[in-house]
């Protein structure tokens, strides 16, 4: 008998038991329930197959509304659904910014499910977010954390593991050389890729399992009004011409036409 | 120390001054050739009664049958140990509540209530005495007799006859005992080894909540007063308890001392909920938040706390699972923490207004408010984000900038409302994006002919 044919081929499928106590160098973490992101490739590459709760998700990136919403849009309208909260921390930086009704609507949110706190000072937002992770209320925490020290995070990842909901926290893409106590990491950026298209490249910069060396790239869901897009050459026009328009309630120009019944009205 | 009559002597001590060999009733002269440092203070026995007032208050929170002793309290909490979680949890848990009053305690327990005191009285610190039903009878056979109350003016009888605990005085006929000594000592006596019944008055709790807490020393800094504040707030834990109560609006009063004849009025602090609560750490919690933003004008000798809006509230249940019911429940006590320390203003809701111009679709409302309108329905674009004020973007070319040349991927949309109360937006929107990838919507707007067309930035896509 060699000492080959002793060695089993794989020890979890020699003992069911074994399964959940052995982890191998490529194997993803399999940790607490987690919410689908809605992307298959992102999902695929996620522990636990979907966002993970009770921990810290870092954002990175380089400059806000490069797509970060549309990307957690499908997770965060699943859980408005089902009734949880959702909790948007802004910090004194953003203050000018306030979220619009109608564009959450758009993504599925109903901002009867949104609170929203405005902190001025750092050390009170950073008190602010701690708070709220520790009441475990929420079904998604969005906070925007410009500047914090390590010690801060940390703190925030230990009292994330309170809540049974994601947190996310918005960090600006410098941050990236600095180590963080968050259990998943995701640098944020545009790709273009084959001239016109334009993708999200999501790089996960730190997860549970083994390094992913390529970025994702994702088409993010635009929602139904970007189908009306300007042809490529009068964008970059000096005079932006209108390829499509829709008539508008006070545009008067069109009303003969929409009495008449002539003039297609856009479908919602 | 204690004065009777001319004789002044010292009544106890504590773990220094008993290394130095002062002990118990030694006269004072006494005490001080031992250790000249000492530090003497009167006996206050309207002091002691106080104390034991806050103690059966907060004891209220464990069990609704407290009545008072001399020197202690005497609690049923056969009732409670099911609620508590068992006897020893229980009873950490009072001595952690009384601990934060500023005493020690020291426990008895026992079937019946005077052999608990007994045991109490016979027991160490920090080391409960228990007696189980089965064992009653031997642990109180081995309590010397001086706990005794009513032996304590026959001691030297008894110890003449031979008599040093109770386990000696139950072999005694019961007929002699009571022919000598009176039928008080019997019956204290059956009363403690239960073959007597033995009914107490338990302590009511006060109809209203007003008590007044004198502080040893003048606080200058408000943070301090959050020790005072714990007192008030464990017997008030005990009193909401007694009466299945919960508490929507607290008054701390805050008494300067006087200087001279100028009396300082006092300062007021009031705390309102927008829930009903009857949980000490979350008022603690809140009144913490308070008194970290408070500088006080004049220094504080005393504290006291009113409460005037009280309803009778059910327990909460609790549920083994998270709901949207229990979220509500929960988020309002964290709204409420939030406000303490980062002002009313700071948690909102946006709830969406029926008007076709962006900056008045929104209206930030107080977080407990319900939602009443519906907003616009519109099949364009709309981004996440809105800046409350547009931003003027700088124009290169014709070509509007927001750090690179912009470059439109949709519109014009043409939103022009507000002729009707002097808020006139005349607008084509765009939405456009930049080379870094941030999708913005911008608008342009709309003057006369021949002025210059002015872009500014009005909202963000997320």
């Amino acid at each position: 008998m060699t000492i080959s044919s002793l060695l089993p081929v794989s020890l979890p499928h020699l003992h069911p038991r074994l399964r959940d106590r052995l982890w191998r160098g490529d194997m993803l973490a399999s940790g607490p329930i987690s919410i689908p992101s809605g992307f298959k490739a992102l999902d695929k590459e996620l522990p636990g197959d979907g966002w993970p709760t009770r921990c810290l998700t870092e954002l990175l990136l380089p400059a806000p509304g490069i797509g970060e919403m549309r990307l957690l849009s499908y997770g965060l309208s699943s859980l408005a659904c089902k009734g949880r909260q959702i909790i948007v921390l802004i910090s004194g930086e953003d203050e000018n910014r306030v979220p619009y009704p109608d564009g959450w609507a758009q993504l599925g949110i109903d901002t009867k499910q949104l609170v929203v706190i405005y902190t001025r000072r750092p050390a009170d937002h950073l008190w602010a977010i701690e708070q709220s992770l520790r009441s475990a209320v929420f079904g998604a925490l969005l906070a925007w954390v410009p500047q914090a020290r390590p010690e801060a995070l940390r703190r925030l990842q230990l009292a994330a593991a309170n809540a049974a909901g994601l947190s996310f926290v918005f960090r600006p893409a410098r941050v990236r050389q600095e180590s963080t106590p968050a259990a998943l990491r995701l640098l944020l950026s545009r790709a273009d890729v084959e001239g016109q298209q334009r993708f999200l490249s999501v790089q996960l910069l730190k997860r549970r399992g083994p390094v992913l060396g390529r970025p994702l790239l994702l088409t993010l869901p635009e929602s139904r009004p970007f189908r009306m897009r300007l042809p490529a050459q009068a964008a970059m026009s000096s005079n932006p011409v209108s390829a499509v328009t829709f008539p508008h309630v006070v545009d008067r120009s069109l009303l003969p036409d929409i009495a008449s019944g002539s003039h297609p009205t856009p479908t919602t | 120390m204690q004065s009777i009559g001319n004789r002044r002597s010292v009544q106890m001590v504590n773990d220094a001054a008993r290394a130095k060999g002062i002990r118990a009733k030694q006269p004072v002269a006494t005490a001080l050739a031992l250790c000249s440092e000492l530090l003497l203070i009167e006996r206050d026995s309207s002091d002691e009664q106080n104390a034991l007032r806050e103690a059966a208050l907060c004891a209220l929170r464990f069990t609704p049958n407290v009545t008072l002793r001399r020197t202690g309290l005497l609690l049923e909490i056969a009732a409670s140990l099911r609620l508590f979680g068992g006897r020893r949890l229980l009873l950490g848990r009072l001595h952690q509540a009384l601990g934060a009053l500023g005493l020690n305690t020291v426990l008895g327990l026992a079937p019946t209530a005077q052999a608990a005191w007994l045991l109490a009285l016979a027991a160490m610190p920090q080391h409960p005495c228990w007696a189980s039903p089965n064992d009653l009878h031997t642990k109180l056979d081995a309590l010397p007799l001086h706990h005794l109350e009513t032996a304590k003016d026959h001691l030297q009888t008894l110890s003449g006859i031979g008599a040093k605990t109770l386990g000696d005085l139950r072999r005694l006929p019961r007929a002699g005992l009571a022919r000598r000594f009176g039928p008080d000592l019997l019956d204290q006596f059956d009363r403690a080894y239960g073959l007597m019944p033995d009914p107490q008055i338990w302590v009511v709790a006060p109809e209203h909540f007003d008590i007044r807490l004198e502080l040893v020393a003048r606080v200058e800094n408000a943070q301090t007063l959050i020790f005072a504040g714990r007192r008030l707030m464990a017997q008030l834990g005990g009193w909401l308890t007694a009466r299945h109560a919960a508490v929507s609006t607290l008054t701390f009063t805050l008494h300067h001392e006087t200087w001279g004849r100028s009396a300082q009025s006092p300062t007021l602090l009031i705390i309102r909920l927008s829930q009903p609560s009857r949980d000490p750490e979350h008022l603690i919690g809140l009144l913490g938040e308070r008194l970290r933003q408070l500088t006080l004008s004049a220094p504080v000798e005393a504290l006291s706390l009113s409460v005037d809006d009280v309803s009778i509230a059910a327990i909460p249940n609790q549920e083994l699972f998270p709901t949207s019911q229990n979220d509500v429940m929960t988020l309002t006590r964290l709204i409420e923490k939030l406000c303490s320390r980062l002002g009313p203003q700071a948690i909102r809701r946006i709830q969406p207004m029926n008007d076709h111009r962006p900056e008045k679709a929104w209206e930030s409302v107080d977080p407990t408010q319900r939602a009443l309108h519906a907003g616009v329905n519109t099949a364009a674009p709309r981004p996440i984000w809105l800046m409350k004020t547009p931003q003027a973007l700088t124009v290169r070319d014709h070509h509007p900038i927001y750090q690179t040349p912009l470059a439109l991927l949709a519109g014009p949309e043409r939103i022009e409302a507000g002729w009707w109360d002097d808020g006139l937006a005349a607008r084509d929107y765009y939405v456009a994006e930049n080379v870094e990838g941030q999708l913005l919507w911008i608008y342009r707007e709309r003057k006369a002919l021949g002025q210059h067309h002015a872009w500014y930035l009005h909202g963000i896509f997320g």
